[in-house]
């Protein structure tokens, strides 16, 4: 998504919202347009996402890209009640919609959202979707092609970001003894997030809404993923075989090759309880395809296999976009907020009396 | 209006997580009471640039004699870099005035949602661009 055609796009809308139509007929399309407001009451920038209205008795779903200034405008509607949705990501917006919106033939409806604060109750500076879109927003060349090292392998260095509310996930099919754990949890009412005591957040931390950056050489891939832990991932492509001795880990041990333009990273000797992929086992296998389709845009199929937990393999999709130039992976160190429990030889977390 | 129609399960697993974890370990809405919103204004006394979450601290008088120190939670000291909220954006005493939410627990802690600072500008989470324009 470009979020400078985006708001040029609305903005033409808006225009047209603004010019009444004279002598429109019955069977004219009407439109919905209006701003996302949030509940401070001011307007919620930052999100360039599409918003769906389904006809309630065709099913026909028409959808747009809210714009960055935050308005939104859907066009060509015909006459009758919709139900409107606005999917977001975690974590400043929680998902907007309603059942039934009726718009009237030749109708220009104008329709402020007021959004709902997500988990993160509006806390500054602390929404990933909206850093991503932020570091994005900017970038340029994007629809140039990819570019290629001397030999012609495909060049994946950048810094990338996943474009968010790809829509929700879902859990593996998993085996009765998965289930159980999975309900278990349920009946606790608890979702342990390793993440979020400085532990792992996934065990493909590509898949995150994080900003990564993939540097690359003939023989080796690593991926710096902030926000993350641990923040590295080697992807090993010169040939070597699994290592004989193994402790199963969080990114397991990850060996790849290219199959034409595409990489294939094939993972194993994952550790039971690394995130993201459900409820597993240690006999978890992990496929990830990479593919640069342009410049700015990185195209991912992660599918993972677990024959001990699951009945049947499960994928997932990615798309990130390339970060603007003047954007870099920041040091994060996780624990440092944890200054209230630590303490170094009786000194606090600085280390300094 | 029907809110959140995603459970928040779904949208961890689809998405790795909230980046905001505090340093209690839950999420924001885990840690703070989203019924309970308040309005402070104070001189900011220590300013904390850690990661994951960047703190500062406000001390409220309370119309009487007594001083209270509050500490207010915001995102990431990376975030905030990015969106241009640098270290010199907030000073050790400046007068602003916070608007977020109480922490469930009872302490002198809240998020911090929206703060004006002295000279009337105003930066809330609604954007990156409201911390761009501030500069």
């Amino acid at each position: 998504m470009n979020p400078a055609m985006t708001a040029a796009a609305t903005g033409a809308l808006s225009i047209f919202m603004l010019v009444p139509r004279p002598g429109f007929s019955q069977g004219e399309s009407g439109s919905i347009g209006g701003k996302l407001i949030d509940p401070n009451g001011s307007i919620v920038t930052g999100l360039d996402t599409p918003i769906h209205l389904t006809h309630n008795d065709t099913e026909v779903v028409y959808s747009a890209d809210v714009s960055v200034e935050g308005s939104y405008a859907v066009d060509g509607l015909p006459a009758g009640s919709y139900r409107l949705s606005f999917p977001t990501s975690c974590c400043m917006y929680s998902s907007y919609s309603e059942d039934s919106v009726a718009i009237a033939a030749g109708e220009q409806l104008v329709h402020d959202l007021n959004l709902q604060w997500h988990i993160n109750l509006g806390t500054i500076g602390d929404d990933p979707a909206m850093l991503g879109n932020d570091m994005r927003s900017k970038s340029s060349e994007v629809s140039d092609p990819p570019p290629r090292f001397a030999d012609g392998t495909p060049d994946l260095s950048g810094i990338w970001y996943n474009i968010a509310a790809t829509g929700p996930g879902r859990q593996p099919a998993m085996q009765p003894w998965a289930q159980d754990i999975a309900r278990q949890l349920r009946e606790m009412n608890v979702d342990p997030i390793a993440g979020a005591y400085c532990l792992p957040y996934s065990a493909v931390p590509t898949t995150l809404n994080f900003p990564y950056k993939i540097v690359q050489t003939p023989d080796l891939i690593v991926q710096i993923s902030e926000f993350v832990t641990p923040a590295y991932r080697q992807i090993f492509l010169d040939g070597r075989d699994r290592p004989e001795f193994w402790n199963p880990s969080w990114y397991g041990h990850s060996l790849g090759h290219w199959d034409g333009d595409t990489l294939v990273v094939e993972t194993i000797g994952y550790n039971e309880i690394t995130p993201g992929f459900g409820i597993h086992s240690e006999s978890l296998r992990i496929v990830e395809r990479y593919r640069r389709t342009s410049f700015g845009t990185l195209e991912l199929e992660v599918t993972a296999e677990d024959p001990d937990a699951w009945t049947e393999p499960f994928t997932i999709r990615r798309t990130a976009g390339i970060a603007a130039a003047d954007q870099e992976i920041l040091e994060f160190v996780c624990m440092e907020n944890n200054d209230r429990e630590m303490n170094i030889e009786g000194l606090p977390w600085r280390g300094r009396p | 209006m029907t809110g959140a129609t995603l459970k928040l399960g779904v949208v961890l697993f689809a998405f790795g997580g909230a980046m905001g974890m505090a340093s209690a370990h839950h999420s924001f809405v885990a840690q703070f009471d989203p019924e309970k919103l308040v309005r402070m204004t104070g001189t900011v006394t220590n300013i904390e640039w850690t990661n994951p979450h960047a703190f500062f601290y406000l001390d409220v008088a309370d119309g009487g004699d007594t001083v209270s120190n509050w500490a207010f939670e915001l995102g990431s000291p990376n975030t905030l870099i990015r969106y241009r909220w640098g270290r010199d954006t907030m000073k050790i005493g400046d007068r602003i005035t916070v608007e977020g939410y109480l922490a469930r627990d009872g302490s002198n802690l809240a998020n911090a949602k929206t703060v004006t600072f002295p000279d009337g500008r105003v930066v809330n989470a609604g954007s990156s661009s409201d911390l761009r324009s501030t500069r």
